[in-house]
């Protein structure tokens, strides 16, 4: 694999819990070693490509594959569960509910939205207006957006996703929402984009449009990677697979679906870690030693862990024994060299002698 | 541990972020009132008022330290509560507030208690100058022992994140959990010492020392003590104090920054 490209995705997984009550969310939530007795969801099962600098890739598959879970993955909203994802750049994502705060006005959203991608004050209001022109919301712009049409607020959405200037632009599902003017619009935008050399990630079901955008497809297909390729081909391949699949019969396509998410909640990632080091061992002639630990850095190496250490486990409890220690200490009021000598003198505090001294200022 | 590492250089890393929000934050607020900003400062000296009329001139019970007239003792320790209270308040509900938004771009979460953190220090800095200016007013004067208070100082930040970053993300699975806490501040406030000084009161003395591990009282004393000069950090009972507050500190930041981790992903799916 090659060292120049904007995004890499490695052998990435993405597990969901599937609570099936309130009180389950809350026993996982103050257990702070293990989660086991909740089914797990996988919603990517290891997927790994590239993408390179100037390059438009649709995502396509069907629903719930998976495909919003990748680009949400790239985009830093969600970490993934294992593997590896390097982007290099600002990311900036469009989708349908446009992320947006309905008690604050159109520009409070823009300045909002602005500063927590880390634009100054000034660097807004430099963009202020190309948003509200773009958006084409007019006088709107100082009303609440609880008071907007689903199309404004999505036009506005798209337009500060677009104007904050990012490297890398994601947009999921976020063109079927608007009228043809202003996907006209998107489209001359997107394009721009393009010759600007920015890379685009654009997450569709509509074919046409990703035909007409995209210069790579990858199709995700239960969790997997199942084609990556050229546009032509791969948008093919898939509206042969919707057309067989649409002549099955309806309980024959309930089967194949429901056999599907079978393996996804069957999933086994330490059996998908054994045997990507086995395919490394092979390709690379590594010992298989050394495969295992090279794939155990790219599986868990940028993970941080969602349980508890065991090394962070003992430095609570000491630090609790010490906190109990040393209040015990302050109770009892003995110095803390006669505690540390006598520690049965805690249990029997000591009384100032001046106590009645004391209140003498009242 | 890792993992509370990461958090806190986050919070360094996105420090402009922070800025930014809290003054856009602060605008915000005040914006639809008429008296805006001016709120902030109105609204504690009313207080301050109050508790000066009933506990300073008609119950005479403030018992202050020695040689400290009551005002400016009061206010000296209603100063650091006040801001306290209201962050601890305010960052509890960050994560749940913003949460809607921060899940649809890439924003790093763990930030959000530490914009109500700076967001509410301008209160606190005002407040501050107005106790100074009530301490020269009663002929103290600043000494060596104001040092301490930059120390006092940072306890009190760390304090904050480490409770703002617990309570946030408890926040957003147990929503009882804001209604408690406001419990819980409203008893603290009359058992941190704000009001009355109960190291000199009646109290029995075992009842003091459990008192004064509180780590609320550990900061307001230790603001007191630096700014009217009545004691050092490493004096009794000071020592034993400091390495139970820093103990609690520690525990709460490293359970927090846990599970803020392993929940960060989902905080969408869990309100």
């Amino acid at each position: 694999m090659s060292e120049d490209y904007k995004i890499k995705v490695e052998n990435v997984t993405k597990e969901y819990d599937l609570y099936r009550s309130k009180s389950e969310k809350l026993t996982s939530f103050f257990n702070l070693t293990r989660h086991d007795s909740v089914p797990h969801f996988w919603s990517l099962k290891g997927i790994s490509f590239e993408v390179k600098q100037g390059e438009a890739l649709g995502l396509i598959g069907v629903n719930g594959s998976g495909k919003s879970t990748i680009s949400n993955i790239i985009s830093g909203i969600i970490p993934q569960t294992t593997g590896f994802v390097d982007v290099r750049g600002d990311t900036s994502i469009v989708a349908i509910s446009a992320g947006l705060k309905w008690s604050l006005t159109g520009l409070e959203n823009i300045r909002l939205k602005g500063l927590m991608q880390g634009l100054t004050f000034d660097e807004i209001a430099a963009v202020r207006d190309d948003i509200i022109d773009f958006a084409d919301i007019g006088d709107f712009i100082d009303q609440p957006v609880k008071d907007y049409s689903s199309g404004m607020r999505s036009r506005l959405g798209f337009a500060i996703a677009v104007h904050i200037n990012p490297d890398i632009l994601i947009i999921d599902e976020a063109l079927s929402v608007g009228d043809d003017t202003f996907y006209q619009k998107c489209l001359d935008k997107i394009q721009q984009f393009k010759k600007e050399g920015k890379t685009i990630i654009f997450v569709s079901h509509s074919l046409k449009q990703v035909e007409m955008l995209c210069d790579r497809v990858a199709w995700i297909h239960f969790g997997d990677l199942r084609q990556i390729g050229d546009t032509k081909e791969v948008v093919s391949a898939y509206r042969k697979f919707s057309s067989d699949f649409k002549k099955k019969t309806a309980k024959e396509r309930d089967e194949y679906q429901k056999g599907k998410k079978q393996i996804q909640l069957n999933f086994d990632v330490n059996a998908y870690e054994k045997e990507v080091a086995q395919q490394k061992a092979n390709d690379m002639s590594l010992t298989d030693r050394e495969a295992k630990r090279q794939t155990h850095k790219l599986f868990y190496g940028e993970v941080l862990p969602s349980k508890m250490t065991t090394t962070s486990k003992w430095l609570i409890l000491a630090a609790v024994i010490v906190m109990i220690f040393f209040a015990m200490v302050t109770i009892s009021g003995h110095s803390i060299t006669k505690s540390i000598s006598d520690p049965s003198s805690l249990v029997h505090p000591v009384y100032p002698k001046s106590q009645s001294d004391k209140q003498h200022f009242k | 541990m890792h993992t509370m590492f990461q958090i806190i250089s986050e919070q360094f890393s996105n420090y402009k972020i922070i800025r930014r929000m809290a003054k856009f934050d602060d605008k915000a607020t005040y914006q639809s009132h008429y008296l805006g900003l001016a709120w902030e400062f109105l609204n504690p000296l009313i207080q301050i008022g109050i508790y000066y009329l009933v506990f300073g001139v008609a119950l005479r019970r403030g018992d202050p330290m020695p040689g400290v007239p009551y005002l400016p003792w009061m206010v000296i320790g209603i100063t650091p509560w006040l801001y306290m209270s209201k962050t601890v308040l305010d960052a509890s509900k960050s994560v749940y507030q913003q949460v809607n938004l921060a899940s649809k771009m890439k924003f790093p979460v763990s930030i959000l208690p530490s914009i109500k953190i700076v967001g509410n220090l301008a209160s606190f800095w005002t407040m501050l100058a107005f106790s100074i200016f009530l301490m020269l007013v009663n002929h103290m004067y600043p000494t060596i022992s104001w040092i301490q208070f930059i120390y006092y100082f940072i306890c009190m930040i760390v304090l904050l994140y480490a409770l703002g970053i617990f309570n946030s993300t408890v926040t957003v699975l147990v929503r009882d959990w804001q209604i408690t806490l406001q419990s819980i501040l409203r008893m603290l406030f009359y058992m941190s010492g704000v009001l009355f000084n109960f190291a000199t009161s009646n109290f029995p003395v075992v009842l003091i020392r459990i008192l004064e591990l509180n780590p609320f009282y550990y900061v307001i004393n230790g603001m007191r003590e630096s700014m009217l000069s009545k004691g050092w950090v490493w004096q009794e009972p000071n020592l034993t104090i400091t390495i139970v507050f820093w103990m609690f500190v520690f525990i709460v930041m490293t359970v927090g920054t846990f599970l803020h981790n392993k929940f960060r992903a989902n905080f969408v799916d869990l309100i």
